[in-house]
């Protein structure tokens, strides 16, 4: 009965529902789930090698064994399903953290920004194995209210509460304090950087943010001004090539065309 | 693992490696270029009624031969078990991925001694048994995990890999002092012990090969090191990739220092 309820997630509901109902418990079902997470912490340290300063900081968190301990349900759904892959472990340990994370909560939300972080890089350095090198990455081009910028394919972007380098430098150092962390809503770009072969990874301001947003390769700069006036953001065309001329110099954007 | 034994030459005597590891990923052999191998185990089920398939011990029998290991270490717990009846259902057998403390009782007890001595048989090289961490009590239970550890070691003669870390695991858990009651086990018999570091979480002590032993683990091996003396130490530090070399190797170097000073 215990190794069914490790193993099965839904026998451990199932055993610990019967124990209720009969109002007398011999196991210690609470302690059996939690052992079962480390059971399936353990079983996810293929992704761990992706994600480890996301693991590092769960621990630090104390709360890595609460998590895979809630995750062991969906993790045997993913067995089941015969989707082993670790892309789509990832993906699928992505998607349950951001259900369970509570955003609210400033520990977590640094949990929320370091795997995004982590998994933006090591898709990027995987995407720039898979993908030819595109036309124009080393060419700089002069941004007017015609031009039609579009997201290069190996960029992305996220919004952090804290500077995902720091952090990163302050979990490899492992004493370090995370309240030293300046928190608060910052915007970074990632993208792969063909010549120095890394990823790069530059922070940018909201506007930045919302021309990587929109910047889906059909309107020109005039028109994305228009449009931000008309959501009633006050800028004009020549400011707004300005932010996108930095975009395509800073690589993240190109010009369609 | 290569970066340390190449900047520290003389440091590492052996690599452990799991016969799991090997299993599924026969490349692992290339270690031995390294170090010499010492085989570790956890799929013989010692403690659980399910034995493992005559594949796996013929399987876990190549390997030893191959990377010629000294002994082969293996948990006193369980990862098979029998199927579970829930009503006229009947639940798939169960097969865990990791091991799994068993009932401490004496039916238990006089089992995983039956299995140590006829899985004995298999192998031309010694089995060493390795002590489980206790996160929860077993229903079923009539002793203590320290009374259940020693009693195999006892009935058994078997050598004895002590993990220190899951001691310490199941001292904390169960609420007894590791010092003390580390002194009732047969040291007598021990040959291998282990290092790794250890989690609380939610009021609960878990095994964690992603950090660093504490100070409570070298104390622990200084009150085992002033009664026996092993012939291997080895640390676990497996699952994590990012664990600084320099805070590793400065573990070693005192484990090595108190050996000698012992």
């Amino acid at each position: 009965m215990l190794a069914a309820a490790v193993d099965d997630p839904l026998v451990l509901e199932r055993l610990r529902r019967q124990a209720r109902s009969r109002g007398a418990a011999a196991f210690d079902f609470e302690r059996i789930r939690l052992f079962a997470g480390l059971a399936a912490k353990v079983r996810q340290n293929d992704i761990r090698l992706r994600l480890p300063l996301t693991f590092t900081l769960l621990d630090r968190l104390k709360v890595s064994i609460a998590v895979f301990a809630d995750y062991a349900k969906p993790a045997a759904a993913l067995r089941q399903a015969n989707k082993k892959s670790r892309a789509d472990k990832i993906d699928s340990f992505c998607r349950f953290l951001d259900g369970w994370l509570d955003h609210g909560n400033p520990d977590h939300a640094l949990a929320w920004d370091l795997v995004r972080h982590e998994r933006a890089l090591f898709e990027l350095r995987d995407g720039a194995t898979a993908l030819p090198v595109q036309p124009g990455d080393a060419k700089r081009e002069k941004v007017t209210a015609k031009s039609v910028p579009v997201r290069r394919a190996r960029t992305a972007h996220h919004q952090m509460s804290a500077n995902p380098l720091q952090l990163e430098q302050i979990l490899r150092a492992r004493s370090g304090d995370l309240s030293t962390l300046a928190r608060g809503q910052f915007h970074y770009a990632y993208r792969w950087d063909e010549p120095r072969g890394c990823v790069s990874i530059d922070e940018v301001d909201e506007l930045g943010c919302v021309l990587f947003d929109c910047a889906d390769g059909e309107n020109s700069v005039a028109q994305m001004a228009a449009a931000l006036r008309h959501a009633g953001v006050a800028i004009d065309t020549g400011r707004l090539c300005g932010a996108v001329q930095q975009l395509v110099d800073g690589g993240a954007l190109m010009l369609r065309g | 693992m290569p970066q340390i034994i190449d900047h520290n030459p003389g440091l590492i005597d052996y690599v452990e490696l799991p016969f799991e590891l090997l299993r599924h990923d026969p490349s692992a052999i290339k270690a031995e270029a390294l170090a010499p191998i010492v085989l570790h185990c956890a799929s013989m089920s010692i403690a659980g009624f399910v034995p493992p398939s005559d594949d796996t011990l013929g399987a876990i029998a190549a390997l030893a031969e191959r990377t010629n290991t000294p002994w082969i270490g293996e948990h006193l717990a369980f990862m098979s078990a029998d199927p579970l009846r829930q009503g006229a259902a009947l639940h798939e057998p169960t097969t865990l991925t990791y091991t799994v403390c068993p009932q401490l009782s004496e039916e238990v007890l006089q089992h995983a001694c039956n299995n140590i001595t006829q899985l004995q048989a298999r192998f031309a090289m010694p089995l060493i048994v390795e002590n489980s961490p206790q996160y929860f009590e077993v229903p079923g239970s009539t002793m203590s995990i320290v009374d259940f550890t020693a009693e195999v070691h006892r009935r058994c003669k078997v050598g004895m890999l002590l993990d220190l870390t899951h001691f310490l695991i199941s001292a904390r858990n169960m609420g007894f002092d590791p010092n003390r009651e580390v002194r009732r086990l047969p040291l007598e018999n021990l040959v291998e012990m282990h290092v790794s570091g250890m989690d609380v979480q939610s009021g609960t002590a878990w095994d964690d090969h992603a950090g660093l032993a504490d100070e409570s683990t070298f104390e622990l091996m200084r009150t085992v090191l002033q009664r026996a003396r092993p012939r291997a130490i080895t640390f676990e530090y497996n699952w994590a990739p990012d664990l600084a070399d320099a805070a590793i190797v400065g573990q070693i170097e005192r484990t090595k220092a108190m050996c000698l000073n012992a």
